[in-house]
């Protein structure tokens, strides 16, 4: 966080740039928490970015690019396939964790949302989850029990949070928790894009058996903005992408911590 | 005691990011033996070496006879009395074992002519052989001598240098019994002339022999010293395994299916003998043992390269006849050797050569190879195991080890082998590497391909393996399941012959 100095307008716009280019888009609330200034002027600075067609604004925050910049939706789909790709091949990995008969709690998320998918090939799992679109996804599927916790919800990521959320969490105590990370920073910290996300997954760790994180390859040294904590503390294991930088898996096993990368090299079964 | 001989007073080095020696403090007495023990990488040979002034440390002191020294080359570890016999050889192979042991110290005619007397430098070598009982001719150029015959030289060495320091780094590894007992008998002489050594070893049983008092290392650090006589075999194994730190190997917990190898009474040259054991479908089966227990031997039969004496190996309930790599091969038995620059990777081949050698028919088209789709599904393992730079060209001897042993594992994994025997896998192999090679471990595993993991590293062996079997010199001596394995247990069982 940068304090609470006065920041002079050409400066914040410095800051905001920098944090798209890194992050491709961002929330409003979020920049004012940031950069101790009103959601107001955030907004006008925003306005402002996006007559230099630099960003697009959208409701509540804006994503990198003019709107002119993608006129055809070929560029885009190509990199949701490649993302949707890379979530698949995680939660592949994160099934083979799952035993039948498990409690296992999916925080929210894309990735998590997969590994609920594949549950289809367990028998009397229960999951334990804050995310809506998880939830009904189960829901729909019947591949497992679901007990989805109370609370708040947020529209955006369309799950619950708060001190409703974390009482309610207390209840439970589960085998195996699949925390999804937005970010990991150099220094192995563990970060979210959300407060409320930042302390549900705090008390979430302290609840499990086995703890394990997943998180693409490309979330590694992008910062959100809030921090949960040190990897090594939340977690015993962390499943992502086998393109992870050298420099990473050094990190991680040096840190004690299993990784998986979730590599598929043998072609087909035995 | 007195004045010890040598003391080294909180030395420090940092070699890498990964290693260093922190503050260790050691002395060594006239007339005295201290062994230094410790698993690989825990700094035994580090300390060894700034000893000898191989390198300098940061921070310390080195004392000799109570007076501080500088020791800041090897020839200064010279001039103080202090010789060091290197695990590695340092003979000339052209020139007779007389001459090799008296290089330095010649039998001069004359102090003006410096002409060798050589009558006299044989009948000395012979007159030290007959004392010691060793067999070898004084006149036999070194080159012709073997492996242990030529390690013996290099002790007998030690013994003429009149040195007051003597180390021995590993000495015995390559030694039969009767080989062990003429060292040991050079180190009972120099004892008696009050000469001062330093004994690296593996072995807790030569310990007892051998020597008076014993150090512990672990990760750079002193784990403690203690004297020989009131300590027990066991307790020198508990200081030995300290326990790891977290599990950091990735494992998954998948079920085993049913016996895809069996090894029935075999034996083979003379070291294996009666090995029987059983290899599962999806399972990681873990082989360990110390140097020279027979572990790489194990696998070369498996793969045909080493003709067995006796016994059998079933694949899937049939009995299979494994002559040679290319009836292994065909029978889907994949071997990822543990020497890689002499027996697995062509240096000079590209690397898209280098990793399909052994699938070519997966690529041939007619009487020809399908290039295009050769290239594609190299690049992709390529890309998958991040072997850089990654280059289909690039020549492969210019590579780093690390991304030469993902090349050879890419190869087999490519094969579409069923029974993947890797040896030592992840020696000398940098941390990210490592990663790469556990991640395709399991993927091997998880598609019902199974693993034997011979490695001398028993972290990895705990953290990999459903099952542990420990060979010690040729026999299998002991047998784990993941749960029940334990550091401990696996040292006693590799370093306690069973009676």
């Amino acid at each position: 966080m940068l304090g609470n100095m006065p920041m002079f307008a050409i400066e914040r716009i410095r800051i905001i740039k920098n944090y798209l280019l890194e992050n491709k888009q961002v929330e409003v609330n979020q920049l004012s928490q940031m950069l101790s200034v009103s959601e107001v002027t955030i907004r006008r600075d925003l306005e402002k970015l996006e007559e230099e067609e630099f960003l697009t604004r959208t409701h509540g925050g804006a994503v990198l690019g003019s709107i002119k910049d993608i006129p055809s939706d070929s560029l885009s789909s190509n990199a949701n396939e490649s993302s949707h790709k890379d979530h698949t091949e995680i939660a592949k990995t994160a099934i083979q964790m799952i035993n039948d008969g498990d409690v296992i709690m999916l925080t929210n998320g894309r990735i998590n949302l997969e590994i609920a998918r594949q549950l289809i090939s367990k028998n009397k799992v229960t999951v334990l989850t804050n995310d809506l679109t998880i939830a009904s996804h189960i829901l729909e599927a019947q591949s497992a029990k679901v007990v989805l916790l109370g609370g708040d919800i947020d529209y955006h990521t369309k799950a619950v949070f708060g001190t409703l959320t974390i009482n309610n969490l207390s209840n439970f105590f589960v085998n195996r928790l699949f925390i999804e990370a937005d970010g990991i920073s150099n220094n192995l910290d563990l970060t979210v894009s959300n407060i409320d996300m930042a302390t549900f997954i705090k008390a979430a760790a302290k609840n499990a058996n086995e703890r394990i994180i997943v998180c693409t390859s490309s979330a590694f040294e992008k910062n959100s903005f809030y921090r949960a904590g040190l990897i090594s503390d939340l977690c015993d294991k962390v499943i992502t992408n086998h393109s992870l930088s050298e420099q990473y898996k050094n990190k991680i096993f040096n840190a004690n911590i299993q990784l998986f990368s979730s590599i598929d090299l043998f072609e087909g079964r035995v | 005691m007195g004045i010890p001989k040598l003391e080294l007073s909180n030395i420090n080095k940092c070699l890498s990011d990964a290693f260093s020696l922190i503050d260790v403090s050691l002395d060594l007495y006239p007339g005295e033996v201290h062994a230094l023990i410790g698993e690989n990488g825990s700094g035994k040979s580090t300390v060894i070496k700034i000893v000898s002034g191989v390198l300098k440390p940061n921070s310390g002191v080195i004392f000799i006879d109570g007076s501080a020294v500088s020791i800041d080359s090897v020839s200064t570890a010279k001039l103080n009395g202090i010789h060091c016999v290197w695990q590695d050889l340092t003979l000339y192979p052209n020139l007779t074992v007389a001459e090799n042991i008296f290089m330095e110290y010649p039998h001069s005619k004359k102090k003006l002519f410096t002409t060798v007397n050589s009558f006299k430098m044989y009948q000395d070598c012979t007159a030290i052989f007959n004392d010691f009982g060793i067999n070898i001719d004084p006149r036999t150029p070194v080159g012709q001598l073997g492996f242990a015959q030529k390690q013996l030289i290099e002790m007998v060495r030690a013994y003429v240098s009149n040195a007051e320091i003597v180390i021995f780094d590993e000495p015995s590894a390559a030694f039969t019994s009767s080989e062990k007992d003429i060292l040991f008998r050079i180190i009972r002489s120099l004892k008696k002339n009050n000469t001062a050594i330093f004994y690296i070893t593996h072995l807790i049983d030569e310990i007892e022999l051998i020597a008076d008092r014993f150090t512990v290392m672990h990760q750079g650090k002193i784990i403690g010293t203690q004297s020989v006589s009131n300590t027990t075999k066991e307790d020198i194994i508990r200081m030995l395994s300290v326990p790891a730190g977290r599990n950091r190997y990735p494992k998954l917990n998948l079920p085993i299916g049913e016996v895809v190898m069996s090894v029935k009474n075999l034996s083979a040259a003379n070291i294996l003998s009666s090995i029987n054991f059983e290899v599962h479908k999806s399972e990681i089966l873990g082989i360990t043992g110390l140097m020279g227990s027979g572990r790489s031997l194990l696998a070369q039969c498996l793969f045909g390269l080493t003709p067995t004496s006796s016994g059998s190996i079933e694949l899937n309930g049939k009995k299979q006849k494994i002559n040679s790599p290319e009836d292994a091969i065909t029978k889907g038995i994949a071997l990822v050797p543990e020497d890689r620059t002499a027996s697995s990777i062509f240096g000079c081949l590209n690397l898209e050569n280098n990793v399909t050698v052994s699938s070519l028919k997966r690529f041939q088209h007619y009487k020809y190879l399908h290039n295009q789709t050769m290239t594609a599904v190299t690049g992709s393992y390529i890309n998958k195991l991040s072997i850089r730079p990654g280059h289909l060209d690039d020549l492969l001897e210019t590579y780093s080890g690390g991304n030469q042993q993902k090349a050879t594992v890419a190869r087999w994994i490519m094969s579409r082998s069923k029974i993947y025997i890797l040896d030592e896998p992840t020696r000398g192999v940098d941390v990210a590497s490592k990663t790469d090679i556990y991640n395709s471990i399991i993927d091997l595993v998880s598609k019902g391909a199974s693993v034997i993991l011979i490695s001398s590293d028993i972290d990895e062996i705990l953290g990999m393996c459903d099952r542990v079997l420990v060979l010690a010199e040729g026999k299998i001596t002991g047998e784990f399941q993941r749960k029940e394995a334990t550091k401990e247990a696996i040292m006693y069982k590799s370093t306690i012959r069973s009676n």
